[in-house]
Order: C-alpha cells, then structure tokens, then sequence
C-alpha cells in the first residue's frame, strides 16, 4: 500500500522531478523488462563525429541530436559546418556537432544518399541529384553528374566500446524513472502477478474505506 | 425506526460487494487512446496563410540574449543556433517544435504588426492532448500580444488532460512574439540606418 501510495505522490508530480526525462538503464531494469540492447541502424561519419540512428532517433555520439525523425541517410562536412539527412529531412550543424537548423523536406520526396561534390552538400532523391542550400535550407536541381564523383557519404562501423555506449545512451532514452514508477504503481513491473497484486491492494483499500465507514456508521 | 436501520444496513452490506465489482469492471474496461497525426505540412500551412508554398524567408542567429529568452519561456534551452521565418510584408509565419509531455508538437504560427493572426497544429505526436488542434482552443490565440514583461497578454484557458499540450501552445505562441519583436526591431534599425 505504501508502495502504491509513494509511487502515486512521485507520478503526480512527475514534472517537478523531471522524472520523465530522468534514465532509468540499469542491468537489473533491463533484464526486468526483458530488453535487448536497441540495434543501430547505421553509423556515418563527418568532421570526426559519429551519427548514428536508433528507432525514431539520431544520436550525436551518445546525446540525443534529432528525436522523431526517420532513416538517417548520410553526414558530410563542408568547410565550415556538417551537414546530416535523414529520409524526411536536412540538419545542419556547427563543426563541433552543435545544432544549427533542422528542416523538414517537402513531404513528396525522400532522401536516398547524401554526398559532397567539392564544397557543395549533394543529395540524390529518387534518382535525381540536387544541391542542398545550407543558408536557404532548400534544394536546387543539380548540374553535378554522378561522373563528377560525389563523395557518397557511406555507413562505417564503430568499434565495440562505441556501439555499447551509444546503445546505452538509447536504452536511457527508452527507460525512464517515469516509466518504472508507472510499471510499478500499476503493477506491471512484475511479469504477472503484479497487476493483481495491485488491483488486489486496490480493492483492498477500498473495502477498507467501506468497512471503516460502515463500523463508524453503525457505532453512531 | 427498526425497519429504516434495516434498509440501511442492507444498503450498505449490498455496496461492500457492489464496489469492488464496479472497480473491477472499471480496471477491466479502462484504455487510452493514441492519435498521432500529421494535420498538415508546412508547405500547406505557409500557402494558407502567406498564400505561397514557399514564400521568402530569413533566419534569426538566436545570439546569448535571445537564447536566455527563449531558454526562460520554454523552461529549457533552445537548442538550436538559428530559427527560421518565413514573410509576406509585415506578415511573418513561424513553425516551431515544442515538447508537450515527451514528443514534440509542431505549431505554425503566423504573426503580423505584433499580434497572432492564427496558431495551427501541423504535427502531433503525444499519446495525449490533441484537443489543442481544434479552433475552439487555438482562436484564444487570434490577436493575442505581448505585454509589458513579454508574456502573452490575455491567459489562454486550458482544455482538461490537455494541460501539457495547452503550455506547449502557449509557450510556442509566446516564443514565435518575442521572435518576431526581435526581427521588427532588427529591420527597424536596418531601415533606420544611414
């Protein structure tokens, strides 16, 4: 009862703790939930910087760099900032990997790769080549032939260590203190005696309430 | 009076069996309900209210006054280096991403002479809240300023299991003002210069 009472307290006030943005990845979390470390679809690298994607999210080595965004298809540096596409849309960023501007493309076309033709950030999209503006953040069709050789922005691999720690960072993204106090509050953090447990616990109080009222009622 | 203590008595013997069942049911039957959705894109959002697909548009740097103001309103920073407006003579249009609860809305918010023309919802990605997108919640928004401390000038009435959503809204509707203050007084100085 106390657990179910203290957990409520906490989730009323999950804002205040910030609980939501708070990770709650541990070994024993995860092997509670029976979560497997999330794959990496595909790693690129610009400026030194790897980019990876995870589900719906593209990581700055391990921070969190474009939430609710789709496939990430490249990363290439200019002279002076770093460019990344996914299928939906462009990002710019400063060379220290600082977000500069995100942008959306136009809803009818996807990205297929990204790659550099000189100082120019080329993508090809359906077959067609264009050149992305990183101030006007729009493309512009493009005399670049494939004979030019665009530098395509290909999928690396890191090392070990890296990949584990970028998958961490993800698990953490997935698993917050939010998540365990609502699991725990509702019962759901035991496989399945937790619910009853709790709907028991439920019941319970609420025939206590009953039972005590109705004691007081008669004493009267 | 024997007989009134009777009925009584059944009557709450009958409830310490009936609640529990009506709890149970309740557990039983209870859902949520998930609508993420796209209402509209921003090409469509920018011909509707500007009248072109892609008007022109400028950029903002948000220097370290500007990221302080925008950091205060959204209760965290910015996190981006430049925002982009679009513009149709006095009329600038903004599409800004806010976190309701944990994913972010999309808001398009078009702004002329200081003041909120109109307030969409392009994009809606939370579980809950999407109430926001209808002109019941988003009309609060028409002719809105802001004020002497540079908050909203009129409070915006919140919608019941929305209370996330509604401050994303306002904070978004908040941000794209001071924004478009800044630009204002930025191309006020440029006219003004010799």
């Amino acid at each position: 009862v106390l657990l179910i009472a203290a957990s409520g307290l906490l989730l009323n006030n999950t804002d205040t703790f910030g609980l939501s943005a708070r990770s709650a990845a541990s070994p024993l979390f995860q092997k509670l939930y029976g979560m497997d470390p999330p794959s990496i679809q595909a790693t690129y690298s610009a400026n030194g910087l790897l980019f990876s994607a995870i589900d719906n999210t593209v990581y700055l080595e391990e921070q969190a760099l474009l939430t609710e965004t789709s496939d990430l298809r490249g990363a290439v540096a200019t002279s002076d900032e770093i460019v990344i596409a996914t299928r939906s849309e462009f990002a710019v960023l400063a060379p220290n990997g600082a977000l500069v501007e995100r942008i959306r493309s136009n809803p009818n076309t996807e990205v297929g790769r990204l790659g550099a033709a000189g100082n120019e950030v080329v993508a090809d999209m359906g077959g067609e080549l264009f050149v992305f503006d990183t101030v006007a953040m729009n493309l512009k069709k493009s005399d670049v032939r494939e004979a030019q050789a665009v530098r395509w922005s290909t999928p690396i691999v890191p090392d070990a260590d890296r990949q584990e720690a970028i998958q961490a960072a993800a698990m953490g993204r997935l698993l917050s203190w939010e998540r365990i106090l609502t699991d725990l509050h509702s019962g759901r953090l035991l496989p399945v005696a937790g619910r009853y447990i709790a709907d028991i616990t439920a019941l319970c109080l609420i025939y206590l309430c009953i039972t005590g009222l109705f004691l007081w009622f008669r004493r009267r | 009076m024997a007989a009134n203590v009777n009925i009584t008595r059944r009557g709450a013997v009958s409830a310490l069996f009936a609640l529990p069942l009506i709890a149970i049911a309740v557990v039983a039957f209870a859902g949520t309900a998930t609508v993420p959705a796209d209402y509209q894109s921003r090409q469509d959002f920018l011909r509707e209210t500007l009248g072109n697909e892609e008007p022109q548009s400028d950029v903002i740097w948000m220097q370290a006054g500007l990221q302080e103001k925008a950091a205060e309103i959204l209760g965290h920073p910015f996190g981006r280096l430049r925002v982009r407006y679009w513009y149709e003579g006095d009329r600038t249009a903004w599409v800004i991403d806010e976190i309701g609860k944990e994913k972010p809305i999309t808001l398009g918010v078009v702004i002329e002479a200081g003041e909120i023309q109109s307030l969409r919802v392009l994009q809606f990605r939370e579980s809950r809240g999407w109430e926001i997108r209808y002109p019941f919640f988003t009309r609060q928004f028409s002719g809105l300023r802001l004020n002497d401390t540079g908050s909203l000038n009129q409070r915006i009435d919140g919608i019941t299991g929305a209370t996330l959503s509604v401050r994303a809204a306002t904070r978004s509707a908040n941000l794209a003002l001071v924004l478009d203050e800044h630009v204002r007084r930025r191309n006020h100085a440029l006219s003004a210069a010799p």
